[in-house]
């Protein structure tokens, strides 16, 4: 699977997750940039991601979160290994 | 991971009633009182070598606000382990060097109690015994040999008040070679309350912890950590209450482990399921991120507590800590008597922080910030010294 479509996949998470349907959502985007995007929405973000891509984060990942990026490259690097 | 020497659980239908000797009451429900002065047990130890854990898992009497705590003597095998002032249900614990005690067949414990109440004498009942603590439990385990640890300390680093800036930065970044921030992401709060919760956001993070925003008892936060906080994360142990009218703010408590946390949920803005429903998938989330980290030895456990602590009230933690991997602890500790930041390394695991204030649970965002930056940096220096995280 391509970053690009790792990247779409996710940002309809994000998308779905916060109520935000046509909130722009790219690698730079961070928890500051769209309302509402609280911790509990992060996990909800984290555990449907997990879900869409069969995969369990590690803590230190989970740690390391900052932006849609960094999701994006942890779930391509899970996906290629 | 270590060998179980003794348990004795003191209460009826347990096993403990014939380790009982001078000074006791008879089993009761949950304990066993200590009636007398003085008081004294018999543990038998099963057979085995090297160095031992005594943890005694115990209940003060008190009667507040006029008598709030117990101080309370140990002595094992004629030598005296110290004298402990016990203020609500703790565990003490108490490393026995084989250098220094051999490798004894049985446990002879002594506790002196120089504070126990008569209730009919108080007016408080009509119970003439003299009460001093109900004890619940003995654990005795085999541990590995320690690496010798000469007592070290540091101060704290040379910032001004508040001072969260530049110098701080540069500072913390020539010392432990990490950026605040990530300094910060290096330690995993076990509760008490949210103050280092709110340290760690002050200063640029914000990890996903099962108890970093938690309100728990010590003992409790003991147990949950032996079993590994099953059903923390289950449906049926989860209560929405709301915080008070004024807030209006709807908290969640674990019933299972009894612990309590904010959830920024508040009422009008949603119900009290859809709050339910959001709290049990993060704590699906963080329990299992917790036991994660409890394995990866990765993280430096901080533990602060406003009652006075001694190394004998943390080594308990410690070592259930242990039980899951090559874990330290920062335990923090109200203490006017050192430079607020200090760290004194107690053993290669085991650091004592020391600050002149604990913010009240009300307070928090009123928490000593730059006195924070020192414990963590010193901190983190003896763990790295000492060979973790690496």
């Amino acid at each position: 699977m391509t970053a690009e479509r790792i990247e779409d996949r996710i940002a309809a998470i994000v998308r779905e997750t916060l109520g935000a349907p046509d909130a722009p959502v790219t690698e730079a985007t961070t928890a500051r940039d769209i309302p509402g995007w609280d911790s509990v929405k992060m996990v909800e973000i984290i555990l449907r991601t997990e879900e869409e891509f069969g995969i369990t984060l590690r803590s230190r990942e989970v740690d390391s979160l900052r932006s849609v990026g960094d999701l994006v490259r942890i779930v391509a690097g899970r996906l290629a290994t | 991971m270590f060998e179980t020497a003794a348990e004795f659980v003191f209460k009826q239908s347990r096993n403990g009633g014939p380790c009982l000797r001078e000074g006791w009451g008879p089993l009761e429900t949950d304990h066993t009182w200590s009636i007398a002065p003085e008081s004294r047990l018999h543990i038998p130890l099963a057979p085995g070598q090297g160095d031992l854990l005594l943890q005694i898992l115990l209940t003060p009497y008190t009667w507040r606000p006029l008598f709030d705590g117990q101080r309370l003597g140990v002595e094992v095998n004629g030598i005296a382990l110290g004298e402990e002032r016990i203020e609500a249900e703790a565990g003490l614990g108490y490393r026995l060097d084989a250098a220094r005690f051999g490798n004894p067949d049985a446990l002879d414990i002594r506790f002196h109690h120089p504070d126990a109440i008569c209730p009919q004498k108080e007016r408080i009942s009509t119970d003439e015994r003299h009460l001093g603590i109900a004890l619940h439990e003995i654990l005795v385990i085999r541990v590995p040999p320690e690496r010798p640890t000469v007592a070290r300390s540091l101060p704290p680093l040379p910032l001004l008040p508040e001072d969260l800036g530049p110098r701080s930065t540069e500072l913390v970044q020539r010392l432990t070679g990490l950026a605040i921030p990530d300094l910060a992401l290096r330690f995993e709060s076990l509760g008490h309350n949210c103050e280092f919760g709110v340290v760690q956001r002050k200063l640029g993070v914000e990890p996903m912890g099962l108890l970093r925003f938690a309100g728990i008892a010590p003992h409790n936060l003991l147990r949950g950590l032996d079993f590994g906080f099953p059903q923390a994360d289950d449906p049926d142990m989860l209560r929405v209450f709301i915080d008070s009218e004024e807030r209006r703010e709807y908290m969640i408590r674990n019933l299972a482990w009894g612990f309590q946390s904010h959830t920024d949920r508040y009422v009008g803005n949603t119900t009290a399921d859809e709050v339910k429903q959001e709290q049990v998938r993060k704590h699906q989330l963080y329990l299992r991120k917790f036991l994660e980290t409890l394995e990866s030895g990765e993280k430096i456990f901080v533990f602060q507590h406003p009652d006075r602590l001694s190394e004998a009230l943390v080594l308990p933690l410690l070592a259930t800590l242990r039980s899951y991997g090559p874990n330290a602890l920062l335990f923090v500790r109200r203490d006017s008597t050192r430079p607020p930041g200090t760290v004194e390394k107690l053993r290669p695991d085991l650091y004592m922080g020391s600050i002149d204030k604990l913010a009240p649970a009300w307070d928090v965002g009123n928490a000593k910030f730059t006195a924070w930056i020192s414990l963590l940096a010193n901190a983190y220096r003896f763990w790295r010294e000492e060979g973790f995280g690496a």
